[in-house]
């Protein structure tokens, strides 16, 4: 086997955030082997939006290390694309659809600082990607949620990342933005690339994803899907009997 | 020192003594508009609402626009400071006195907002408060030992008519120098205004330019404390940002409209200021961005309130036309025979939540989609049945008659 390809896409060790004087999670051990989607569930509260933040450097750990494609210290975050929750931003923010998808080529830009021809086509595939490239010039205020979330989702694809992060990428979306974020999913694995998502609903949990960290504070359990998204684990991170059954009703 | 005095300049220039000719109005604006004075006022005035067009484009983008309100209060205590060290007759001394006591203030809103329980708008609020208070105590004291303290004053509400050529330099090489910096990130200003987190993960060097653009707000109200003020100096940032977003959903034309609002309201104000009764310049200037903003607010095409009302109305009125379309097609479909005119009462009956069926169905008949008269009652007309059908289909009601 290709040694490169066993170093994980992600290793968090000894992980420890604290934002006042209970830690938002501790000890924290994790590995995401490249090619893996992944998904972070556990209940309000668990931490599951800072270990996203910590993992893109967007917060200071208490303690631990975060290592990258095998590089730990000061990564290169270019590698990292980042899909946050829809919220995060103004939607009235004067600008279109293609010009938010450029926005991703902006840790490649040379000392002139401008877009050229290989970032226009970066961003105009990448839009095609998600089904949106009719969308190009509209106004982000005239998408609808899903449409939004896949354009997030472009943005992220037009940087040429290895590894997506995303939070609660379905949630509150259409079912055809559901289908082409789950299908784009499988085609980033398809390319080697890792898919590292916050997730709420554990009934698609199996569907759209193959590995699992079951979170709460510190770490419950971690694995594929098939080992790992048991009823005990969950009840153990979400302290009600079948979480399964009672989310699915 | 009383206000009126502030908001006139000074007290020499306040009212004509009855022995001073009265000039005729005409020759004296068509001589004026030629002079010398007129072009270096005009010119300070212009490139100062160009800068602050553009800069405060990104103020308000990013839900920034109290920012430069507080900056620019805060910069009179470095003004006045600069002054009593330096001289009143330094521009490039007054403006960086400015900058320092701007971006001292700036620092302490952050900080304050990040690292204490104090919010961002009570922080904002107190600094700006307290930054003015001590620039107000500073001008008295300086006012005591100093006959030509009557410079000073203009910092408060701005005087355009004493922007001299040594002004305009300052004024110019700060444009100069702040659309550059614009122009150069201009890509990453935009994206850490939009989504700064964003930004930051993928490769933007947020925190730099962060400070950049707060150091180019610093600057950009500083160069411009002489022609508005510092009290009403946040206007020329947010009023012709909120006036050129009404016509534009595109940052670049967005900044670009701004910035002609900008250069349109300084010349305005400083025009009037100096030809009226020597007005102060801030509050002529403010009031001519306000009106721009108000009838952009008001008469925008896309997002103006007037056009807003109308498109309601349209929405409004297409829906009442579907829905008597519906009925009508509703009530024919319960005639097994086809054709079968129905009085506007009877349409109005089967619809009773919706007035003024009558007129609606003169409408649909007007448009040629129904076919009849208030005496035999009225049906669809070919055209009229395929609309009506389609509504069906378009909102997912089976619709009477049709196959399926």
């Amino acid at each position: 086997m290709n040694p490169v390809d066993e170093t994980p896409a992600l290793r968090v060790s000894d992980l420890t955030v604290a934002y006042d004087d209970k830690p938002a999670l501790w000890d924290i051990d994790l590995e995401v082997p490249n090619g893996a989607a992944m998904a972070i569930v556990g209940p309000n509260g668990a931490g599951k939006s800072t270990l996203l933040k910590a993992v893109l450097g967007l917060v200071k750990p208490a303690a631990g290390t975060i290592e990258l494609f095998g590089t730990s210290g000061d990564p290169d975050r270019r590698r990292v694309a980042y899909v946050p929750q829809r919220e995060s931003v103004d939607w009235d923010f004067p600008i279109n659809v293609l010009d938010v998808v450029l926005m991703g080529r902006f840790g490649h830009l040379g000392w002139l600082r401008r877009t050229g021809r290989n970032d226009n086509r970066r961003a105009r595939a990448a839009l095609a990607d998600v089904g949106m490239s009719e969308f190009a010039s509209r106004h982000i205020a005239d998408l609808s949620g899903g449409q939004q979330q896949r354009v997030f989702l472009a943005r992220a694809l037009a940087q040429d990342a290895s590894l997506f992060v995303l939070d609660e990428p379905f949630q509150g979306i259409d079912a055809v933005s559901e289908r082409t974020i789950a299908d784009l999913f499988a085609s980033i694995q398809r390319r080697g690339g890792t898919v590292l998502a916050v997730h709420h609903d554990l009934g698609t949990v199996a569907e759209y994803f193959d590995h699992v960290l079951v979170l709460n504070v510190s770490r419950i359990a971690a694995g594929t899907v098939a080992a790992e998204f048991t009823n005990a684990n969950l009840g153990l991170a979400y302290g009600v009997q079948n979480p399964l059954l009672a989310d699915a009703d | 020192m009383p206000i009126w005095v502030w908001l006139t300049g000074s007290r020499t220039r306040c009212w004509r003594t009855q022995t001073e000719p009265v000039p005729d109005l005409g020759e004296f604006v068509g001589q004026f508009l030629l002079g010398h004075t007129f072009r270096t006022v005009a010119a300070g005035a212009a490139a100062m609402g160009l800068i602050s067009g553009v800069i405060g484009s990104f103020a308000v983008a990013r839900g920034q626009s109290l920012m430069g309100d507080a900056v620019s209060h805060a910069t009179l205590p470095g003004v006045v400071l600069a002054a009593m060290l330096i001289g009143v007759r330094e521009p490039w001394a007054l403006i960086a006195g400015a900058s320092v006591t701007g971006v001292a203030a700036a620092a302490a809103i952050t900080l304050t907002a990040r690292s204490t329980p104090v919010k961002f708008d009570s922080a904002l609020a107190l600094v700006l408060t307290a930054a003015f208070g001590l620039g107000l105590v500073l001008l008295v004291v300086h006012s005591r030992g100093d006959s030509a303290q009557a410079g000073l004053n203009n910092f408060l509400f701005g005087q355009a008519a004493a922007i001299v050529a040594a002004d305009l330099v300052t004024i110019g090489a700060t444009a100069v120098l702040v659309l550059a910096a614009v122009a150069w990130r201009w890509n990453e200003f935009r994206a850490i205004c939009f989504d700064y987190e964003f930004a930051q993960v993928a490769g933007v060097a947020v925190r730099r330019l962060d400070l950049l653009l707060i150091l180019l707000l610093v600057v950009t109200i500083a160069a411009g404390l002489k022609v508005v003020g510092v009290v009403l100096m946040s206007a020329m940032l947010v009023a012709p940002a909120v006036a050129a977003r009404q016509w534009s959903d595109r940052f670049l034309a967005v900044t670009a409209l701004s910035a002609g609002f900008g250069v349109a309201g300084g010349v305005a104000g400083a025009f009037v200021s100096i030809i009226g009764p020597s007005l102060a310049t801030g509050p002529l200037v403010v009031l001519s961005l306000g009106a721009i903003a108000l009838l952009s607010i008001v008469g925008a095409p896309r997002h103006g309130v007037v056009a807003e009302y109308v498109r309601t109305r349209r929405r409004r009125s297409r829906f009442r036309l579907e829905k008597t379309l519906a009925a009508m097609l509703a009530l024919e479909g319960q005639h097994q025979s086809g054709q079968h005119n129905h009085s506007a009462e009877a349409i109005q009956a089967s619809i009773p939540d919706l007035d003024g069926v009558e007129e609606m169905v003169l409408e649909l008949a007007a448009a040629g989609l129904a076919i009849g008269s208030p005496a035999q009652g009225w049906r669809l007309s070919a055209g009229g049945t395929v609309r009506a059908r389609a509504i069906m289909d378009e909102r997912n009601i089976a619709s009477p008659g049709a196959p399926g």
